[in-house]
């Protein structure tokens, strides 16, 4: 696999006083379905943008393929884009949507083959002859979709795939997408606002924030061992503790208790990331309370969610998230509002947030 | 509802003030203009007469009159000439503006925005005005064009129908570029964009996607230089010459100078017809596009 | 960034185009020569002349006077027409409405006068008023095709208008006429100004229409002005132009100011 089948190099970028993007670096491999994740105004759609060709970064260079593509027109680029709005033409019925890419090089025999047989991939074989207004939102998607795929491109660019879906059609639509992806091999590289799609869709995805690049790795990783604060509270839900060494311990005030971890400490004060679903619950007559990695709180509120309970256990000064597993099929399993309950963990679940 | 009492009101007070001051004088027009011409005071017989019983007193002389003499037919003819050549014009300076104008920054498309059309805002009749000093024998234009070297001896620039078209075009571009740039500023830009992506170059860029896309703005400015212009008055008094003669000028003196108002007003009626009927089928096409093609 | 230079200079060109006139006229304004064209030397001479000359300065009173009332008129007539037309659904001949009240705006003037005459003088002829023309003839006919201006900003302005805040009122209690007077009117009260603006121009500007309608002792400024130049060229008009042009400027400028008000 060529690891280096789109590299970014060093690009800035600044709109009047606004520095959007700053020295990002990357690497994306052939067939690679990668995520770029942020909140609105972390740059990353600047970025999408800059890949489209579509801006032209202040410094350094796209890559594509071998072939630098910084200063191509987007038209003499070998990719495609796919917009948020979709971008089809309103004038244009799906079947030139479709062929509107393709028009110059082929003959129209050979056009209507391949929107055929591209319609067929993507299922709207019935709509060619529907004007894009009389589409729904999951047929608009894959219209725009379809359009690109046709031209065959190296990389496709997705803004937002799926932001204009409504939430049952989303689930469905990432899983076909990464299916297309897989079959088609093409190397995809998308932005998206929503964690959950980024997992959920991404082979590697980075995060994002003030034009900077965060973290870059695998969704596993950066939901288990993120590197920073910002991406451990980003994704997923956190709980984020502070501690400090005391004596030869590690002390958190709020919580009241001391913690083992997996390793020293290089700082004598910082916070540490411990996972709602890390966390065991169970009723404080029959268990015992440690010195360590365990307290005992008070349920504050619940919220029965079917595979799993929500509870935020007050403990100290402190509340915290824990997901519990439905295991049992007695529905007294759960722990009613008010009662004492005990949680604990294993020292490997405690992430150390030192950066 | 009695709480809605004021709508009524509100419906009613205009339908009022319209239909006896603008469609009863429409239909004044129509009326003498089947009115039997005659000397005297008004100058028509009426359409009703009594004397002898009740009698319908029309005739289609009036616009047979017209339609007979190509007096008449050439000045209806060179005024939609005009009208073309200038709406032309209109479209091929306001569009480039419009269009820029619609693409630019916010901040920036308002301020260009507002410097567009504040010209429109000052007298009309002056602006013509300032035309007429700078096409003078020794106005500004040929000093510069003596100075280029381009003549040596003072052109004649003004009263003649080129200064006419240029007047025109000067008046109305603001009324070209206003519509135009409302249909290309809800211009969905990714649609510019998404056609480079899929690898088309400017320019047909410009043909596939732009072009057909702003169809509708192009009508409706089109329409709205096109349909006053044909009975523009002022500029060609002004700026224009005697080689040309133009509906106004003649629809003005048909009544003011020959005092034939059956005349004049089958002059002014067939206007209407041959203006207000494109609107009408303007307003049908448009209607149907847009149902069409929701931007 | 080849494009960029391209479409700074066609946007200049244009702006060149649409400004260079004027500044021409400002320019000629300042000129010491009677012979309009032989720039002899800077001097306000004419525009001391301006203000001496009792035509123009009559002239323009009328002119304002009229154009001030026509355009007050105007801005009740077009309100009520913009909201008819967007917030009352059921408008008898409905189709006849939306014609009377829009095709003022794209009629040839000179129709529009010619059938304003005619109508005065069979008015005239049937029940003997007015028995004759001048001021409240141009303001009748000013109103009637103002009308249509301001009703096509009102109804624009409408239409944008979110229903859920008269909505809201009418849910805490406010009756149809309390909604209108106390919400929707104030909202959109700039748009409604920079209507009046709008209608006062065009009433101020109109040579056409008054030149049919007028009578004796009703001369307007566009009148006026167009006996003096339709010939020739005018010192007096020029100084005239440079003070018109930029009232008329400063007018356009607070249209704008109200135009865009409501949109940010």
């Amino acid at each position: 696999m060529d690891k280096n089948f789109l590299v970014i190099e060093n690009i800035s970028k600044s709109f009047g006083e606004n520095k959007v993007l700053e020295n990002i670096n990357l690497n994306i491999s052939k067939s690679e379905f990668f995520g770029l994740l942020g909140s609105s105004g972390s740059g990353k759609t600047t970025l999408l943008r800059i890949l489209g060709g579509f801006e032209k970064p202040d410094t350094g260079r796209v890559i594509l393929d071998g072939v630098d593509i910084t200063n191509l027109e987007p038209f003499n680029r070998p990719l495609n884009y796919m917009f948020q709005s979709y971008a089809l033409f309103p004038h244009l019925n799906v079947f030139n949507n479709l062929a509107f890419g393709i028009k110059e090089n082929f003959t129209s025999k050979e056009i209507e083959i391949k929107v055929k047989d591209i319609a067929e991939l993507l299922s709207i074989k019935d709509l060619l002859n529907r004007k894009t207004k009389q589409l729904s939102g999951g047929e608009q998607q894959r219209v725009a979709l379809g359009r690109c795929l046709i031209k065959k491109p190296k990389l496709l660019l997705l803004d937002e795939p799926l932001a204009a879906l409504d939430k049952k059609l989303r689930s469905k639509t990432q899983l076909e997408l990464t299916a297309l992806q897989k079959k088609l091999q093409i190397t995809f590289v998308f932005v998206t606002h929503d964690q959950e799609e980024a997992m959920s869709l991404s082979d590697r995805m980075a995060i994002m924030k003030n034009g900077l690049i965060l973290e870059c790795s695998t969704p596993e990783e950066i939901y288990e061992n993120p590197k920073s604060l910002y991406t451990a509270n980003f994704i997923g839900i956190a709980n984020i503790i502070e501690i400090y060494q005391k004596d030869k311990n590690y002390y958190s005030d709020d919580l009241d208790i001391n913690f083992y971890l997996s390793r020293d400490l290089k700082n004598t004060k910082t916070n540490i990331l411990l996972r709602p679903e890390k966390i065991k619950i169970q009723s404080i007559n029959n268990s015992k309370i440690y010195p360590f990695n365990s307290f005992s709180g008070e349920v504050l509120e619940k919220s029965y969610l079917g595979s799993f309970t929500r509870y935020e256990i007050k403990i100290n000064n402190k509340i915290i998230s824990v997901l519990d597993q439905n295991f049992n099929s007695n529905s007294n399993y759960n722990f009613p509002i008010g009662e004492k309950v005990m949680c604990s963990w294993e020292k490997e679940s405690i992430k150390i947030l030192e950066d | 509802m009695k709480n809605k009492f004021f709508e009524k009101y509100f419906v009613f007070t205009p339908y009022f003030w319209l239909v006896l001051f603008f469609f009863i004088p429409l239909a004044i027009i129509f009326k003498i203009s089947i009115s039997v011409s005659e000397w005297g005071m008004p100058p028509y017989q009426d359409i009703f007469l009594f004397d002898n019983g009740f009698k319908i007193n029309t005739t289609f002389e009036n616009y047979i009159y017209i339609f007979s003499d190509f007096y008449y037919i050439g000045s209806f003819i060179n005024s939609l000439i005009l009208a073309l050549t200038s709406t032309f014009f209109c479209l091929l300076i306001g569009f480039p503006l419009a269009f820029y104008i619609a693409t630019s920054n916010i901040r920036l498309r308002n301020i260009l925005l507002v410097l567009v059309v504040i010209p429109f805002w000052s007298s009309f009749l002056l602006r013509v005005y300032a035309w007429k000093i700078i096409l003078q024998n020794n106005g500004i234009l040929n000093v510069i064009l003596i100075n280029l070297g381009i003549t040596s001896e003072p052109l004649q620039l003004l009263y003649n129908q080129y200064a006419v078209i240029m007047g025109i075009v000067y008046t109305y571009l603001p009324l070209m570029i206003l519509p135009l740039y409302g249909y290309l500023n809800k211009f969905n830009l990714n649609l510019i964009e998404a056609s480079k992506d899929l690898g088309l170059n400017r320019f047909r860029t410009f043909f596939k996607v732009i072009f057909p896309l702003s169809i509708p703005g192009i009508i409706a400015g089109s329409l709205l230089v096109f349909i006053p212009v044909v009975g523009e008055f002022i500029i060609p008094e002004m700026l224009g010459g005697s080689d040309r003669l133009y509906y106004g000028k003649i629809l003005w003196e048909e009544f003011f100078v020959n005092r034939n108002w059956p005349g004049a007003s089958a002059l002014a009626f067939t206007g209407i017809i041959i203006l207000v009927l494109p609107i009408i089928i303007f307003q049908i096409i448009y209607s149907r596009w847009s149902e069409k093609n929701e931007i | 960034m080849k494009s960029n230079i391209i479409k700074s200079i066609i946007v200049f060109l244009g702006l060149f185009f649409l400004y260079f006139p004027i500044l021409v006229l400002i320019f000629y304004s300042f000129n010491e020569n009677k012979r309009v064209m032989v720039w002899k030397g800077f001097s306000l001479r004419w525009y001391n002349e301006l203000f001496k000359n009792e035509q123009i300065i009559e002239a323009f009173i009328i002119s304002i006077k009229i154009a001030a009332l026509s355009a007050t008129f105007a801005t009740i007539l077009g309100v009520m027409i913009g909201y008819s037309l967007v917030r009352i659904s059921k408008i008898p001949f409905k189709s006849l409405y939306i014609f009377l009240s829009s095709t003022p705006l794209v009629l040839p003037e000179l129709i529009l006068g010619l059938s304003m005459l005619l109508f005065f003088i069979s008015l005239n002829n049937l029940v003997g008023i007015p028995s004759s023309r001048g001021q409240l003839t141009i303001f009748i006919s000013h109103v009637t095709f103002c009308i249509a201006f301001v009703a096509i900003i009102i109804q624009a302005r409408l239409t944008d208008f979110n229903k859920n805040i008269e909505e809201a009122a009418m849910d805490l209690g406010y009756n149809y006429s309390e909604v209108l007077y106390k919400i929707t009117l104030p909202i959109i009260l700039p748009s409604i100004i920079a209507g009046w603006l709008l209608a006062f121009t065009i009433s101020l500007d109109d040579l056409v229409v008054a030149s049919f309608t007028t009578g004796p002792g009703a001369n307007t400024l566009p009148i006026v002005v167009f006996s003096k130049v339709r010939l020739g060229l005018s010192p007096e008009v020029n100084a005239l132009s440079a003070i018109l042009m930029l009232a008329l400027l400063i007018i356009g400028i607070i249209y704008f100011y109200f135009n865009k008000k409501f949109k940010h």
